[in-house]
């Protein structure tokens, strides 16, 4: 009953995609919601089942056990991965229903919906998935998706940005499907677990390793591949932002923590972490930086997700210390994957909710709109609070246990990178805030924020902040089928 | 594996030094030429390698539908801003990534002639496709991985298809195309179509139906009704111009919704996901390879006719029109 219930999480959203092509307006409502709150409800089902028998899943699929077929893989990160993902995918279905509003009910922009339900499912089955071909696979689909959303306003810049994105995602793609082949060729199979198993460093594996990397480096915006991001995601109408800062960077950040750790972790413990760990750093400082001098509020959060992608590969060179030290690394890095999925959404939402009333985002511009709209920033201020890393956050645990694993192996330039990091973060975070919290004589009467934005992007932003709290249950969750057992 | 040919190494040299006329060349319209030509040569070095399937594909979907793309692509852009057609090739990031990949290609190439010479060769999974080959409904390997042992990864890529489409909808303009007047249709060009399309459907079918035991399958007659579909809009645009009427979406979706069909209703009889049990397992290949053959035709036509119609043209880069939402 599990098997087919794991199915259905990427079923139900692709049969969705296809409702919604030949609906017309009110049923394309009523499938969005009904299929948005299904998967939802079997993702917290699969989510509860796994931290329950505490077991690890293998599906397999079309009745051919690997190496012929292919299986899904499920453990407690995919299980939690794929809960945060609905969760957030929900959100922004309803946000983009309010957002769009009427202009997305005829003409092209009802295609949203179709290209929305496809990324779902192909993230779903992304986070699923025990094998390595088929995980381009569903890159492929989500990165396609993502660019013809970034490229849904038309205008000059969201072309030029969606077509920069589609060459580096070729690129990206390319080197990864390398990878594979070589994989493929010297060992004989496609399936993860099986390759972890006869994985041994020599010559093709360790190029297998580097184009693999290559790929998902720059699928995941690190420092010198990172500058079609911030133009991609700032273009795009919010919802697609969102999902492409939430969701999108998650699952190739999620790809290289899966094989990092599995078909490649003999490689973690050679120098070339080390590498890694550099350019994340320069990704943190780069990225902050950028945020800090950026004029629009979304540039400075999709400049933001550069700062904080850079986290991902920060902690990686101390791995090679001992593997009480790299467990605290796996579990504060996927932590904080999630609680950033969260976080990086609710920001993007609540610029957008702003966009929606006040027709801008410039900054300079915002002086005192707190007033007007206190709900709009006090979601993007909770938000704020878990991407510079103040308790309780989320963000903040996931960063914590990586500056201790720091500490402990006596990184101190890491250390120090960190901090500078999360006090750049607070720069950016607050410029905003300190602007928008100034006292304005402007006494019109203000737009209302429409309530479905605030509610949705509110129960985003609080989130992260349970996920702080409550630390226990998700933590649990990650230790069903973690490589390094229960954190120590 | 056998030794090289000193044919091989010409074929080879021929790839690489196409490959750098096509990057290199100042003018897009040679670009576009050498292109097709590098299609066509690429698509005999398939066949070198013992894959005439891919080899057609290569040549339908590399050299034919995408040099046509280009082509078309290349004339809008004349048409709009002249100074661009002479552009050289510019030290820009992206050429910086793409010379970097191509350094590290440089370098797997050398590494591999090296570490062949003594790792053993692989054993791959040719045996046991071979062994369960019985099962499948099937007796072309080919088709019976793609179709039966990783249905999953097909479905998966059908989608990729489907997506394709989706994504020339939702950039369309709204407003329905203008029909030009029918007066400037070739006569030849009717004629020959009239004659030759039946046969490339025939061609289809053959090649739909061949793919159970030989090279052949959904992804060729595909590409041949999409070569059919093509040359009809060519010679009469007006048939096939709404490619987002309720038929053509229908059609669209036709292969992707089988495989979610059938997927599902393996598991309410107690199998896998996509799993065909070996009885039935050759029905289950061809309905969906048909319907797939349908949705990939359509695809590819409505590729070509979009561009055509100029509903995506890259005009619209430099006439910055704005229709925010």
């Amino acid at each position: 009953m599990t098997a087919h219930l794991v199915i259905t999480v990427v079923l139900v959203p692709i049969l969705a995609s296809i409702f919604t092509l030949f609906c017309g307006d009110m049923m394309r409502r009523v499938v969005c919601q009904i299929a948005g709150l299904t998967v939802l409800g079997s993702t917290c089902l699969i989510a509860y089942q796994t931290g329950h028998s505490r077991d690890v899943l293998n599906i397999v699929l079309s009745g051919w056990e690997a190496p012929l077929g292919i299986r899904l893989y499920l453990d407690g990160l995919s299980a939690l991965l794929l809960l945060t993902t609905a969760i957030i995918a929900v959100c922004i279905t309803f946000f983009a229903e309010a957002y769009f509003g009427v202009k997305a009910r005829s003409g092209r922009l009802t295609f949203f919906w179709p290209l929305w339900f496809l990324v779902w499912a192909a993230l779903n089955g992304l986070f699923l998935s025990g094998d390595v071909f088929n995980l381009y696979v569903t890159l492929e689909i989500i990165n396609l998706a993502a660019v013809a959303m970034v490229a849904l306003p038309r205008t000059h810049e969201s072309l030029k940005a969606a077509l920069n994105y589609l060459v580096i995602a070729f690129l990206g793609s390319l080197s990864y499907l390398f990878g594979v082949a070589i994989l493929y060729t010297s060992h004989g199979t496609l399936d993860i677990q099986l390759l972890a198993e006869l994985a041994g460093i020599d010559g093709p594996y360790i190029l297998a390793a580097v184009l693999i990397f290559i790929g998902l480096m720059i699928k995941t915006a690190l420092f010198p591949l990172h500058f079609w991001l911030p133009p991609a995601h700032a273009s795009a109408p919010t919802p697609v932002s969102a999902l492409l800062s939430g969701l999108v960077v998650t699952a190739s950040a999620y790809m290289i923590i899966r094989l990092g750790f599995t078909v490649f972790a003999p490689l973690m413990h050679t120098p070339l972490t080390l590498l890694l760990g550099v350019l994340g750093g320069l990704a943190v400082l780069w990225g902050s930086v950028h945020a800090l001098i950026q004029e629009r509020v979304k540039m400075v959060v999709a400049y933001s997700t550069v700062a904080q992608l850079g986290y991902v590969f920060l902690a990686l060179p101390v791995v090679v210390s001992g593997s009480d030290l790299a467990a605290m690394v796996w579990y504060g890095v996927l932590y904080f994957v999630i609680c950033h999925a969260c976080a990086k959404t609710a920001a993007f939402l609540a610029a957008g909710t702003l966009i929606n009333v006040v027709k801008h985002d410039r900054i300079a511009q915002l002086s005192g709109a707190a007033q007007h709209w206190p709900m709009v920033f006090m979601a993007f201020g909770m938000a704020g609070v878990n991407l510079i890393g103040l308790p309780p956050s989320g963000g903040f645990i996931g960063k914590w246990l990586m500056l201790q694993a720091m500490i402990n192996s006596g990184q101190w330039l890491l250390v120090l990178i960190l901090i500078a990091g999360s006090l750049l973060a607070a720069g950016y975070i607050f410029r905003v805030l300190g602007i928008a919290l100034q006292t304005s004589e402007d006494s019109r009467p203000p737009v209302p924020a429409p309530l479905q934005l605030t509610l949705t992007t509110m129960i985003l932003a609080v989130l992260p902040l349970l996920l702080g709290v409550f630390s226990q249950l998700p933590f649990s969750l990650l230790a069903v089928g973690s490589p390094f057992g229960a954190l120590p | 594996m056998a030794a090289a040919t000193p044919s091989d190494i010409l074929l080879c040299l021929l790839i690489l030094s196409l490959a750098l006329g096509v990057l290199g060349d100042a003018n897009p319209f040679r670009g576009v030429i050498i292109f097709i030509v590098f299609g066509l040569v690429m698509a005999l070095s398939w066949t070198r390698l013992d894959a005439p399937d891919l080899a057609l594909a290569e040549a339908a979907l590399g050299a034919g539908v995408i040099g046509v793309l280009f082509l078309v692509a290349l004339r809008k852009q004349g048409e709009k801003d002249v100074s661009l057609a002479t552009q050289r090739l510019r030290l820009n990031s992206v050429t910086i990534i793409s010379g970097l990949l191509l350094i590290v290609f440089i370098v797997y190439l050398g590494a591999l002639g090296v570490f062949s010479a003594w790792k053993t060769p692989g054993k791959g999974l040719v045996e046991p496709v071979y062994e369960s080959l019985h099962l499948t409904g099937v007796s072309n390997p080919v088709t019976a991985v793609i179709l039966n042992y990783r249905a999953y990864d097909t479905f998966l890529e059908i989608g990729v298809l489907y997506l394709v489409m989706l994504s020339v909808f939702a950039l369309q303009p709204d407003e329905k195309a203008k029909f030009t007047s029918t007066e400037q249709y070739d006569r030849m060009l009717r004629s020959y179509a009239r004659g030759i399309v039946p046969f490339m459907v025939l061609a289809a079918g053959y090649l739909l139906w061949a793919g159970a035991f030989r090279p052949g399958g959904a992804f060729q007659a595909g590409a041949m009704l999409g070569g059919a579909g093509i040359l009809l809009h060519l010679s009469r645009p007006a048939m096939l111009l709404d490619m987002r009427g309720l038929v053509a979406r229908l059609s669209l979706v036709a292969g992707f919704f089988s495989f979610c069909i059938l997927g599902i209703l393996a598991m309410l009889y107690g199998f896998d996901f996509l799993q065909w049990p070996s009885h039935l397992a050759k029905h289950a290949i061809l309905t969906v390879e048909t319907a797939s053959t349908l949705s990939i035709g359509l695809t590819l036509t409505g590729l070509y006719a979009s561009v055509e119609r100029k509903l995506i043209s890259p005009a619209i880069f430099y006439s910055g029109e704005e229709d925010n939402p």
